[in-house]
This record gives structure tokens, sequence and C-alpha cells, in this order.
């Protein structure tokens, strides 16, 4: 999303922190242009106001409301009760139950705290490093995406600049939230020696829109790799994706899903219920190292 | 909350919470089933009902939501025919600044509601109804995630796509009324 567009629109909805908005208005006092985009956004939410009002409920409907609320009995089991406004039942589909049982911020504030205390008592605070990623390639989209990965990851070591649109945290994160619909995180790996470049959107084969993340290594390739860069591809969770863990992988659990022997690299993916995380890299030192710092983040970020 | 007093105040919100299940079912029938179920789920849980900051209507919407959610949940599952497809999403990006449009002297704004309100139909039901969260109840960014127990960003995504669908008809129809005025002698 445009910046200043956000911006005006942030404003416009008063949620603008107020020393923003106090910077805005001084824009505005002298910036006719300015001023016309606010008057805009204004009138498109006064339009939408308009255009979405006059429904007026019909006689009838609000008759029948008042019969129930005359004659219905309130639930007398507190169960029952809770459940009026508690979370809809989830779809059986395969995203749906793994956050099935307690509600999503819960169990992420649990994972989250119990991650945090094992890190910081076992591993300091560097990530929890994982001894190793399971090693289980698998079929299907899974695969097909590996693959893509593998290529696009490619093509950015080749010309890192040509797949970078945004070269800011702030930025990528911002606008990859918005392209992908979730909180993106841009994770600092610097604990393990890797800097982020920047980032940029990409075509998956997936309906979904997609992103990555491209981060250089310090210093020299590792040996045997003809790159420093390491590449982190996200994309909305495919409900069809075949986790090569089964159907119900545990959030933030990685799992080598693709290889290329010719230069070394390795895709690791995991997902943390919204997201799927593809990692390609050739760093075989310090790829479960690089894993077990996103995953770490991602937990922290999650509560 | 006492019996009589959360009838009233609930009822007073019946309007609001027709409107949004007309926005998100498309159909009197079924919003009025809609309407209906959430009113009698609202009662069952009456006793536990704790006032908060925004009252009893973001409550009430909340319902509502799971209400319709839990039954398209069930509709999936279930054959349908061609016309119970919901409305396609118009969900393509507009342009990020769209600047003609900036000069609202260019518009027809008699003809905008109308153009936005077939617009806005055309959007998928979580489209609209965080445009009307938005716009027509004038609840902030958190309080519709509340409402739709979905992520503030998620909030911030849909409404800025919708806006710029809308962004987008208004620059055409500034754009047509150029065009016509540039053909007139």
């Amino acid at each position: 999303m445009n910046e200043l567009t956000q911006i005006i629109r942030a404003y416009v909805d008063g949620e603008l922190p107020a020393a923003d908005a106090a910077r805005l208005e001084e824009k505005l006092a002298t910036d006719a242009d300015l001023v016309a985009r606010v008057r805009f956004e204004e009138r498109l939410r006064e339009g939408v106001a308009e255009a979405m009002t006059p429904v007026a409920t019909p006689t009838a409907v609000a008759a029948s409301v008042r019969q129930i609320m005359a004659t219905a009995e309130p639930a007398s089991d507190p169960e029952t009760a809770e459940a009026a406004a508690a979370t809809p039942e989830p779809e059986t589909s395969r995203v749906a139950r793994w956050w099935a049982g307690p509600p999503r911020a819960n169990a992420f504030a649990v994972a989250a705290s119990l991650a945090l205390v094992a890190g910081a008592v076992l591993f300091g605070i560097f990530g929890r490093p994982i001894d190793s990623i399971q090693r289980s390639v698998g079929g299907g989209l899974i695969s097909e995406i590996a693959q893509h990965v593998s290529t696009e990851h490619e093509g950015c070591s080749v010309s890192a600049d040509a797949h970078v649109r945004w070269t800011t945290a702030a930025e990528a994160q911002a606008e990859l939230s918005i392209a992908l619909e979730a909180a993106v995180e841009v994770f600092d790996l610097s604990d393990a020696g890797y800097r982020f470049v920047g980032a940029g959107p990409c075509q998956l084969p997936t309906p979904s829109p997609s992103g990555h993340l491209i981060y250089a290594r310090e210093g020299p390739a590792p040996d045997g790799c003809s790159t420093t860069l390491l590449s982190l591809f996200l994309l909305p969770n495919p409900p069809d994706l075949e986790w090569a863990l089964g159907n119900d992988p545990t959030p933030w659990e990685w799992v080598v899903v693709g290889e290329q022997p010719e230069c070394r690299a390795r895709v690791a993916a995991c997902t943390d219920g919204t997201l799927a995380y593809f990692l390609v890299g050739c760093d075989e030192t310090q790829l479960p190292r690089l894993a077990g710092l996103i995953s770490t983040q991602g937990l922290a970020n999650g509560d | 909350m006492d019996r009589t007093l959360f009838e009233a105040r609930s009822l007073e919100h019946i309007d609001a919470v027709y409107r949004m299940a007309m926005q998100l079912a498309r159909h009197p029938d079924e919003a009025a089933d809609l309407v209906q179920e959430t009113y009698l789920r609202a009662l069952k849980a009456a006793d536990r009902y704790e006032e908060r900051g925004g009252g009893i209507r973001p409550w009430l919407f909340k319902i509502l939501h799971n209400v319709f959610y839990t039954r398209v949940g069930r509709a999936k599952r279930e054959p349908r025919g061609v016309d119970d497809l919901p409305a396609a999403a118009s969900d393509e990006p507009g342009p990020d600044d769209p600047p003609p449009a900036w000069d609202l002297e260019s518009l027809a704004w008699e003809h905008v509601d109308e153009r936005l309100k077939a617009e806005i139909d055309g959007l998928r039901p979580e489209y609209r109804s965080v445009l009307l969260l938005w716009g027509v109840e004038g609840m902030k960014y958190r309080e519709i995630a509340e409402v739709q127990d979905i992520p503030i960003g998620t909030v911030m995504s849909r409404l800025h796509r919708a806006r710029q669908i809308l962004a987008k008809q208004l620059i055409e129809l500034a754009e047509e009324k150029r065009i016509r005025g540039g053909c007139q002698p």
C-alpha cells in the first residue's frame, strides 16, 4: 500500500497516533492536494455509509424477534451460555483441525511461553536451535512449491536486486501483510550471521499471492555454495498442502521438503497455521539454527 | 444484567443486526433467520453477558457472525446449486494512487452512492461486513477484529482492498463524466 494513502486513511478513520495526526494536520494547512485526498477518503467513507445504511428491519422480523425474547428461556447451564458467543465450530479442513481445541491466541500464548522459557533456560537468547530438520520429502503440491522456490531462490542468487521490491523491514512487513492478508514478520537472523536484504512478491503455484524475504550471509559463501543468499518464502497455507509430516503438523516444526544436490541447497518448510514458510539455502551447518531462530521469533510474535 | 434491561438494550440494535445479516446473507429470508437465531442465542447467554466498553451491539454482531459462518461451513459440506454460490469477489487491488479522483469537483456525486452500492454488492461477505462495521457502525479496527475474530491486520487489509476497489469505481465515474463532458458542444 502506498504509505501516504495508508496514513491518510488511518487519519480519516481516527486510527492515526496523535503525534502523527498533528504532523499531518500541519501539512494540511499548506498542502491543497493533501486536503483533497483527505476529503476524497472522507467522502468515500460517507458514500459507503450512505450506500449500506438504508436497510430497515421488516416489521414481521422485528415482531418475531420480540416474540422470541418474550417467550424463550435463558440457558440454565453455563456451557450453553458460553457457547453463544464462542468461536464457530471449525470447518473440517486440515488447517482448521490444527487449531481445533483451545483458541489460537491461547495456544500461541502457551506455546510461546513454553518456547521462550525453554529457550531461555536451555539455549540462551539465540533462539531455539533444532538439532536437525526432519528429513521427509513430501509429494504433490508441497514438492511442486519446493521446486518453484528453489528456482526462485536460484534467480535471486543470480540477481537479488531484480527480486527486491522493498528494502526495509518495516516496508516489507506492511506490504506483505496486506498482500498475504496475515501478519508477516521480517525475522531477525543476525544471530546466525544473516542480514535482511529485502523482500518482494513472487509467483508460486498456489492461487494465493506469495512473497519472499531475502537474507545475505555476512562474509563468504559457505563451502560448496555459490551464493551467500538465503530465501524465506511465505504464502497463505494452502488447505490441500500435503505436509510430509502428516495431516496434523506441529506449528513451527520444520521439515525438509526439497533438495537441490547440484548446489547443495535444501528447502525446509513449516507452518504457523496461517502462513506456510519455505526456507531455501545451502548453508547446511546453519540451516537448523536459522529455522530455529525463525520458529522462536514466530512463536514469540504469536503471543 | 436484568432480563428486561437486556431485552430492551439488545432490541435497540435490531436494525443494525438485520443490516449486517443482510450484508452477510444477501437474502431477506435468510437474514431474518440469522437475526432470530442471533437473538435466541443472545438470550440464552444473557445471564453471562458482561457489559464492556462497546456495549451490547458488538457482542450481538459477534454472535451473528458466528451463526453465519457456522452455517456457511455447514453449507460448504452440502451439495448446492449454482444459484447458491456467493458473489464472485472482485478483489483485484485497484491502483494505489488514483490521482484524478482526488478532485472531488470532477465527480458526479449524485451517481456515486448508486455506483458504490453496486460495487459493494459484488464484494465477498467478509469484505462487505468489514465495510459495514467500519463505515456504518463506525467501529475501530480493533473492535472489528474482535467481532469477526480475525487479526487486526486482516481487518486493515480487507478495508484497504475494499476501499481500493471502491476508489477505482469513483475514478471511473469521474473519467466517464470527463469523457461525456468532452463530447458536449
